[in-house]
């Protein structure tokens, strides 16, 4: 038996919809974009114009609301601790203990939210039903998970479950208790002679409820209020009703021994009902009649149940207590068909009868169809997989309660990480999917919109801890493109360099270079003097390291130092072509300075490179310009001052040769050096 | 979770929380902003200390949407306290109480359009420092923003102060201010000087290693503790600030808040991305040395700018198990502490220190 999926239909409002076709694309998200599209001969015929939009359409998810979010938080905290408790734990009997103890934290939170909905319910009323629709949610989970917490993970030793069945009842099911408790205080408070508290409507009702639920102590302080509690009749009920056996697990009885003893006590109930004890009065019997196990008791009963569940705890209380985990289903479809109920069962109802039926795979389908986005299909599929004792099989006997486990944590991550502030939590569900946990986050966490610095350093945390290097690059050349349109070139370098993106580091240096040819000057020193050691990432980059520690010793007045400096980069070819001719005519002042501070050898070098540049090409004047081309800049600034070009270089070899003859009449000058170290190297 | 320790889910990740200052007394409200959210909110939280009240509920007392993430609050005296927010303007309130414990938020100055890009509107205002009435902001744009709480308009705004983003501010003087970028280099800006030049500057470590937080000794203004993205913590004396007194490799991620007692600066507590929230305690070894040097207050006096800070021997205490998710930000007042996290919750922790 399934639920159908519920299927919605809504209207976009939008102009084009009446008359156009639809079409929709998937976004990162969990989202849809939605677009209308009308042919032009159509939009001629129906006379439709405006503007084309794309709406995005997703999904209401109602774990986001405010309240039912602490949900989602919390049980986070739980699960991550669950994980960490199968990991440690080795002894299966304080695994259990422990498993047990975090099925109750976990119930503990679906409470506690279901107090914080209901106290909101009260005192919001615009969003009343919101609200109590999220009530119905939260109280079906705990119902159920209660459930599965008796019948698959507080497994006593024994196998006998109706002790904890009838805890599930009596917790879920209280009006009877408190019916209860208000008659006996409005009783109590108007007690006179003459009153006769058994002709309250709800008295007969509320007693027989109790026994139903084996709330004996109570049914007894109620008859005990009955005006005729002295007779026979009522004193030996009460009697009974005293001394039934409830079976323990750890009370020191056997289950025979249990059976013998309750047996001996239900024969007198029997004997009871036939000596006609109370054959006078209609509710008494009632009630000795569902002591005695009596059919026709039950049928009596029926209307009082509100469920067939409540109905069937009554049915096994007294007449098989000692009933297996495993008879249950057996039970369950036996009641529902004393009932009639077969054909109006509800999507709870088909869960419960499957977990009754211990068919976990179709209970967990059924769940996972419910409102609750997976939450609760995820947490309780991972719990019960750390349970071990619980296999999902399929119709093959294939074991799938791994990948079930999974399929369900990836879905329930997948939709927190479609909100923009949840998406933390999801990571670390994934980090439990053995699978295809990574694979996701690989895929999902470049989607992450990177807002500002400070979300982005947190994404970038999780991508590094997780050992995600493409990753990590990727966000941060995101992050460095963006600084770069924003004219941050400073920036978009501290990016390239914290992911040793070389290639962008190559660029951006590339552009530095550009914007000083154009403007004379840098951008971002504070910056580029301290490069540190950062600059071998990139050749380029080193040269624009080395290039601005040029221009602090030329600035110091170290020209001597910045000389040398200067004519390394030239001679190690780290310069790029296009940046020689500055390079040279940053070297004029140096080579025009008072003091000789490039040596014959150095002007060489520097001569060299001018006629490399010089003499690239055929005509002197189109190599000049091909040097240029590659400076995309300059040339567009400078692109009618080919004559200009022509001065500069005319200027350098001008230079050149006069430092040329300086230096060599300086260095001839300095013979007997020159001799003292032609010795030495003799 | 242990006794002392009270969490409170609060459905919003926390960015910023601090304990709203009383004069002479206890704190039992503080503010929160959150980040991250589709609507970021400030909240204010009263929290009666345990002897007044053994519940200790936190109950929300006044909340405010607020556009953008909350990068920063400080208050500047009891009532009046300033947020700085990721769409680059910064903002004081004054929280006003009213009748049956309900209180609001009330607007008193908006800086709009402290922190811009060129081509793009918004760009983050990344954090604020105060001294007294006067406060520096700076954002990813690299700018520091001067203001005072009694005017609207800025006194002054240094551009391009940074080329990449400061993330880190603190005031070491009245007219001194220091910033810290994503790459940790720090500068030291003189605001007598009319240049747009820093007096000072330095690195924190050749390993680009961003600087997250910045604080300085609560007595001796001149010890800065910076914290790093890498977890490490960096003493400086700023004396003498070229190289660091102390490298301490501490967190295992990036240093999200070090703060000091301000009533007792022996005691210090950082927090980290790596769910840490962590108390120094140096008490014992700056009471060795003053026995040891009796009268004089000897430099070495602050045990963080000894060597012995090198060597491990401050004792260094866990204030409460290990969260999941990173603590953003935390806050001490007498002895209580309290800590807001990206999982949504509120901690407050009673008697961190005795």
């Amino acid at each position: 038996m399934t639920v159908p999926m519920d299927k919605i239909t809504f209207v976009i409002p939008d102009l084009l919809s009446r008359n156009a076709t639809i079409g929709a694309k998937w976004c990162p998200g969990n989202k849809l974009g939605v677009f209308f599209g009308a042919t032009p001969k159509e939009e001629k015929r129906c006379n439709i114009h405006g503007p084309t939009k794309v709406h995005q359409v997703c999904q209401e998810v109602i774990l986001f609301n405010p309240i039912s979010r602490k949900l989602i938080n919390e049980a986070n905290g739980v699960f991550l601790a669950l994980q960490n408790v199968t990991s440690e734990e080795s002894n299966p009997c304080g695994r259990r203990a422990e498993l047990l103890k975090l099925s109750r934290w976990y119930r503990s939170i679906i409470q506690a939210c279901l107090e914080n909905l209901q106290d909101a319910a009260k005192n919001e009323e615009n969003e009343k039903d919101t609200y109590l629709n999220l009530v119905t949610v939260c109280y079906n989970i705990e119902f159920i998970w209660h459930l599965c917490e008796i019948l698959f993970i507080d497994v006593i030793p024994g196998g006998v479950v109706l002790p904890q069945f009838l805890e599930w009842i009596k917790f879920h099911f209280f009006q009877p208790e408190r019916k209860a408790i208000a008659l006996i205080n409005t009783l109590y408070g108007s007690q006179n002679q003459d009153d006769e508290p058994e002709t309250h409507p709800d008295y007969w009702n509320t007693v027989t409820q109790l026994v139903l639920q084996g709330r004996l102590d109570l049914a007894k302080s109620l008859l005990s209020l009955h005006s005729k509690s002295y007779s026979e009749p009522i004193k030996r009920l009460e009697y009974m009703l005293k001394t039934m056996p409830f079976y323990r697990v750890y009370g020191g009885l056997s289950v025979t021994e249990f059976n013998i003893k309750w047996k001996c006590w239900q024969n007198e109930c029997i004997k009871h009902l036939e000596d006609g004890l109370y054959s006078s009065d209609k509710n008494l019997e009632l009630i000795v009649m569902l002591l005695a196990g009596d059919n026709r008791g039950f049928q009596q009963i029926q209307e009082l149940c509100e469920t067939w569940y409540q109905y069937m705890a009554a049915v096994l209380l007294y007449t098989e207590p000692t009933v297996k985990c495993f008879d249950l289903s057996f039970h369950a479809n036996r009641c529902i068909n004393q009932l009639g109920l077969a054909d109006t069962l509800k999507s709870l109802d088909v869960i419960l009868l499957a977990l009754f039926d211990s068919d976990l795979l179709e209970a967990i389908k059924l769940i996972g169809e419910g409102i609750e986005n997976g939450w609760f299909a995820a947490h309780l599929t991972d719990l019960l997989y750390h349970c071990g004792c619980v296999s999902l099989v399929d119709n093959q006997q294939i074991n799938l309660t791994a990948e079930m486990r999974e399929q369900l944590l990836l879905d329930y991550a997948s939709m927190l990480m479609s909100h923009s502030s949840l998406w933390q939590v999801g990571v670390s569900y994934l980090d439990h999917c053995p699978t295809l946990g990574r694979e996701y986050l690989e895929v999902i966490l470049p989607t992450l919109p990177l807002t500002s610095e400070k979300r982005a350093l947190k994404i970038l945390q999780v991508a590094q801890s997780r050992d995600m290097p493409e990753t990590v690059c990727s966000i941060c050349k995101v992050l460095g493109m963006r600084s770069f349109k924003q004219n941050r070139l400073g920036n978009a370098l501290a990016w390239a360099l914290r992911s040793q993106d070389s290639g962008f580091a190559t660029y951006l240096a590339d552009r530095f270079l550009e914007r000083y040819s154009r403007d004379g000057k840098f951008d971002s020193t504070d910056l580029l003097e301290n490069l540190g050691s950062c600059m071998v990432l990139s050749d380029r980059l080193t040269f624009l390291g080395k290039y601005c520690e040029f221009h602090q010793l030329y600035r110091r007045g170290d020209f001597q130092e910045a000389a040398n400096l200067l004519v390394s980069l030239m001679v190690s070819r780290l310069a790029p072509k296009y940046f020689w001719l500055t390079l040279l005519m940053d070297a004029l002042p140096l080579l025009e300075s008072n003091e000789i501070v490039l040596s014959s050898e150095d002007t060489y070098e520097l001569l060299d490179c001018l006629e490399r540049l010089t003499l690239g090409g055929t005509s002197r004047t189109k190599s000049l310009v091909d040097t240029l081309e590659l400076n995309k800049h300059v040339k567009a600034s400078d692109v009618d001052s080919e004559d200009l070009l022509r001065d500069k270089v005319d200027l350098i070899r001008l230079a050149l040769g006069r430092n040329l003859a300086r230096s060599l009449i300086h260095e001839a000058c300095n013979i007997p050096d020159q001799d003292q170290k032609m010795e030495k190297d003799f | 979770m242990p006794d002392k320790v009270r969490g409170t889910f609060v459905s919003q990740k926390i960015n910023k929380v601090r304990w709203k200052p009383e004069d002479l007394s206890y704190s039992s409200y503080f503010v929160t902003g959150s980040w991250d959210d589709q609507v970021n909110t400030l909240m204010l939280w009263s929290n009666p200390r345990p002897d007044d009240d053994p519940d200790q509920l936190t109950v929300k007392t006044a909340s405010l949407n607020f556009s953008g993430d909350v990068t920063e609050l400080l208050f500047i005296d009891d009532k009046r306290f300033i947020a700085s927010s990721s769409h680059g303007f910064a903002k004081l309130f004054e929280i006003e109480f009213l009748d049956l414990g309900k209180a609001l938020f009330k607007e008193l100055i908006v800086w709009d359009k402290l922190h811009e890009f060129s081509y793009e509107n918004c760009c983050p205002c990344t954090g604020l420092a105060c001294f007294e009435e006067d406060i520096a902001t700076i954002g990813e744009d690299g700018r520091i923003a001067l203001l005072t709480a009694r005017q609207k308009n800025p006194l002054r705004k240094i551009d391009k102060a940074d080329s990449c983003s400061l993330h880190c501010v603190c005031f070491l003087k009245y007219n001194e201010v220091l910033t810290g970028n994503i790459r940790g280099h720090m500068k030291v800006w003189d605001l007598k000087s009319q240049s747009n030049k820093p007096a000072t500057t330095f690195m924190m470590s050749g390993d680009q290693i961003a600087a997250s937080c910045v604080t300085f000794h609560p007595t001796q203004r001149h010890m800065l503790l910076v914290g790093g993205d890498d977890g490490s913590l960096t003493v400086w004396d700023m004396r003498h600030n070229t190289f660091p007194v102390t490298v301490l490799s501490a967190h295992a991620e990036s240093v999200s808040e070090l703060k000091f007692h301000p009533d007792r600066p022996e005691h210090l507590f950082s927090c980290s991305a790596d769910g840490d929230v962590w108390h120094w305690n140096t008490s014992t070894m700056s009471r060795g040395t003053r026995f040891s040097s009796s009268s004089d207050m000897s430099i070495d006096e602050n045990p963080w700018l000894s060597s012995d800070a090198a060597k491990h021997r401050i004792e260094v205490l866990s204030t409460m198990p290990k969260l999941h998710k990173p603590v953003n930000s935390l806050d001490v007042n007498h002895s209580r502490l309290i800590c807001s996290s990206d999982n949504e919750a509120v901690y407050v922790i009673n008697d961190v220190i005795p």
